[in-house]
């Protein structure tokens, strides 16, 4: 970031001495072609002396010193440009392509992915445009599943609930059987809310009120403790900001909803709430950085990066990415594998299960545990499994 | 921030030795502006007739006002230049650095220009003009270069050299200095062309005229190219009959593509590409492929599978382990409890369920049900 600073402060010197050298040089450029103009209507004056036009001419150029004045100002942009140039280098990677393997990814299935991103993005105009370039055949298959879910996301951007309201309804069976009838309520129950607290602030208490009696009934028993909350609300709707319900005021529950049912939808189409092409892009400029050390290290060494079938060290990318649960046995470093499962020994340590028959040498004596001093034996560790998330 | 860690190389490099360039240019539109000045000295210095002194500042306001107009065109290119140098660094300052667990949305903000910069290379002009003019990126993205690459590549693509020839042309200093083939072959297309409609004459007289000045650089090739006059277009052998096939004209925009990438210190891959094989590699695991898979990791799905094919896979020294039904991360917090039956589940999910169904816990993968009591605290490392 630092870095960035000061490289965009040399950039503002540049641009400053740019337009100071543009136009100093323009002048004194403009200046010598009116001398020389000057001189050339002087000798063809009648009876004018050659030399005298001359040496009066060089005589107001060295005078002016307009020469030097040029010369100075292109010297002073080039050492803003210089300047420029190395806090450029220090900011950033020399080569960016030296991880790259020679590998071209297939650019139709890109293509593809990139319209899927952009229509998921709702960049609806882009995507058509980009569809029609690139040849894509399918476009309408990859648009369809985002349409409806777009028109629903503007309106609640335009604090209309309506809409993803009705969706809701409509989808409530399929809601149900994928996240179960306690995750459906709350999310309807949400939009309720929110529609209550909209109600409230844009028609009043009585309007409000006469929302919460049509539509609260279901979730009595689920939501009842919000339900109390949101009917306290309404004696302090003329300083909601100064209530103990402030944030149920706050503008960022309109962007939560959006965000929520943009999830819910995209659960309900099978696909990922967030862009995968968006989480590959995220997940590679962390691991760049890392990656791109690596490549010129190994390539120091005459390792070969560039072939490995496994990247040679692990990378911290957050929790954000991770998808699955990942165990790597502590003793091997190695990560489990369906023939080579995590095993539970008696004291509660895991270790796969290679690693365990090693230390066991194959026998059914027992053995201790490399992590603390409890004996097991292979009879009683038994295999664990981290179901899928 | 440490030091040159930042990977938006290609972002600065590219308007950054456009700039450099052009101020060099400057100094020889000045180191010029000089040399005219100490013509004018010296012809103070000798006795001249008027008629050449005449003639002498004649030639010195015509030389002026040539280099009154280069140095107009140099500015524009500098102002153009050093304004995107530094919106550039505005952007890139205003994005600032992911913070933690955000990396997802903070490349939302880088995306749309890298986006764009792939459908440029792609040759997708209207996508990526519409897309850097609907975000605003505009001067974040490179669509003047790829303008001026257009024109180009659509005449190679009709089979014609003559635009490719003009920009090699415009270029030729920079072309030598990075070592360009792309005039030479260019040059060896449109003589196979004419041996290809059998104009021998014109074949011969073309590379009289336009071959052999390459002889010392390439003499293989060239000999290799010539004795395709022996041959005719179809033939079986060998190395004439590579000469003579349609993919030539294809190398040869890639061969331009790539030349104008270096011409223009860009790289030779997009970022999307560098982007993707990082990324990939970095998420691919073995379980990205089982048939209950995440369908949040991108290489749960076939196209993304497909994309990662050739590349390797990640390691993991160090375990992960999520909540199936929290998804939240088990450690010494929320430690991983273990069923009877090899399920494991955080501490928090199990108190959850226990507490609203009388200490029972039913795994949700298998429909298993036990007494809390019996499940066993795994230690992790
Ligand atoms: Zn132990």
């Amino acid at each position: 970031m630092e870095n960035f600073e000061v490289a965009l402060k040399e950039a503002e010197k540049v641009a400053k001495r740019q337009r100071a050298c543009a136009s100093k040089s323009a002048d004194s450029l403009n200046k010598l072609i009116l001398e020389v103009t000057e001189a050339r209507k002087q000798l063809s004056a009648p009876g004018a002396g050659v030399s005298d036009v001359f040496n009066a001419l060089e005589g107001r150029l060295s005078k002016g010193d307009v020469v030097k004045d040029i010369a100075d100002n292109t010297k002073e942009l080039h050492g803003a440009v210089n300047k420029l140039g190395k806090a450029v280098d220090k900011a950033f990677v020399q080569d960016i392509c030296a991880a790259l393997r020679p590998v071209q990814l297939d650019e139709g299935i890109l293509d593809q992915v990139i319209a899927e991103h952009l229509y998921q993005q709702g960049n609806f105009t882009v995507g058509d445009t980009f569809v029609q370039e690139a040849g894509i055949g399918n476009a309408a298959a990859l648009k369809k599943p985002y349409t409806a879910m777009h028109a629903v996301l503007e309106q609640i951007i335009a604090r209309n609930l309506e809409p993803a309201l009705r969706w809701a309804k409509e989808h409530q069976a399929q809601l149900t059987a994928s996240n179960g009838e306690a995750a459906v309520h709350a999310f309807e129950f949400r939009l309720h809310q929110l529609q209550f607290l909209h109600c409230l602030q844009s028609s009043g208490p009585a309007k409000a009120l006469e929302y919460a009696r049509a539509n609260f009934g279901p979730y009595q028993e689920s939501e009842m403790a919000e339900i109390q909350r949101l009917m306290g609300c309404l004696c302090f709707v003329r300083r909601p900001g100064a209530s103990p319900y402030a944030d149920l005021m706050a503008p960022s529950l309109w962007s939560d909803v959006a965000r929520e049912f943009s999830r819910q939808c995209c659960g309900l189409l099978g696909q990922a709430c967030e862009s995968p092409l968006l989480v590959a892009v995220a997940a590679g400029s962390l691991a760049l950085p890392t990656l791109l050390k690596l490549a010129t290290l190994m390539a120091g060494q005459n390792q070969d990066f560039l072939t490995c079938n496994q990247l040679p060290v692990e990378l911290e990318l957050g929790r954000q990415f991770v998808f699955h649960s990942v165990f790597a046995c502590p003793v091997s470093r190695e990560q489990s594998t369906p023939d080579n499962s995590p095993m539970l020994l008696p004291c509660g340590h895991v270790l796969c299960k290679v690693s365990l028959q090693k230390i066991a040498k194959g026998t059914v004596r027992p053995f201790k545990c490399p992590y603390c001093p409890a004996e097991a034996t292979l009879n009683n560790c038994r295999a664990i499994f981290f179901p899928d998330i | 921030m440490t030091s040159n860690d930042s990977i938006e190389t290609p972002l600065l490099r590219v308007p950054f030795e456009s700039l450099r360039r052009t101020t060099r240019e400057r100094k020889y539109v000045i180191d010029e502006v000089q040399s005219v000045v100490s013509t004018l000295h010296e012809a103070s210095t000798r006795p001249c007739s008027r008629d050449e002194g005449e003639k002498t500042l004649d030639g010195v306001l015509q030389r002026l006002e040539g280099l009154k107009r280069k140095l107009h065109e140099t500015t524009k290119v500098e102002e153009v230049e050093a304004r995107r140098c530094k919106a550039r660094l505005e952007h890139l300052v205003s994005i600032g650095l992911p913070e933690k667990d955000e990396a997802t949305k903070w490349n939302d903000k880088r995306m749309d220009r890298i986006l764009a910069d792939y459908m440029l290379r792609r040759g997708y002009h209207r996508s990526a003009t519409q897309l850097a003019r609907e975000r605003q990126i505009e001067d974040l993205v490179d669509v003047h270069i790829f303008a001026e690459a257009h024109a180009i590549l659509e005449g190679l693509a009709r089979q014609d050299c003559s635009a490719a020839l003009q920009w090699c042309a415009q270029h030729r200093t920079r072309l030598r200095k990075i070592r360009s083939k792309l005039e030479f072959t260019l040059r060896i297309q449109e003589f196979v062309e004419l041996v290809r409609q059998e104009r021998m004459l014109e074949a011969i007289a073309y590379s009289r005229q336009h071959l052999s000045p390459w002889s010392d650089l390439y003499q293989a090739d060239l000999q290799r190219a010539l004795a395709a006059l022996a041959f005719r277009a179809g033939t079986a052998c060998k190395p004439y009959a590579a000469l003579f096939e349609e993919g030539a004209w294809k190398e040869l925009a890639e061969l331009f593509r790539k030349d104008l990438y270096r011409l223009h210190s860009m790289p030779l891959d997009s970022q999307l590409s560098i982007h993707l094989q990082a990324g990939l590699s970095a998420l691919k695991t073995p379980q990205s492929y089982s048939s209950t898979s995440n369908k949040e990791d991108p290489l749960s799905t076939e196209k993304f599978q497909k994309l990662a094919e050739q590349l390797p896979w990640s390691k993991h020294v160090h375990s992960k382990l999520i909540c199936a039904i929290t998804r939240d991360l088990m450690n010494e917090h929320n430690p991983p409890m273990v069923l009877p039956n090899g399920a494991v589940y955080s501490q928090k999910a199990v108190q959850m369920m226990a507490a609203k169904n009388h200490g029972i816990f039913t795994c949700p993968k298998t429909g298993v049900s036990c007494d809390v009591n019996d499940l066993r605290r795994a230690y992790i490392s």
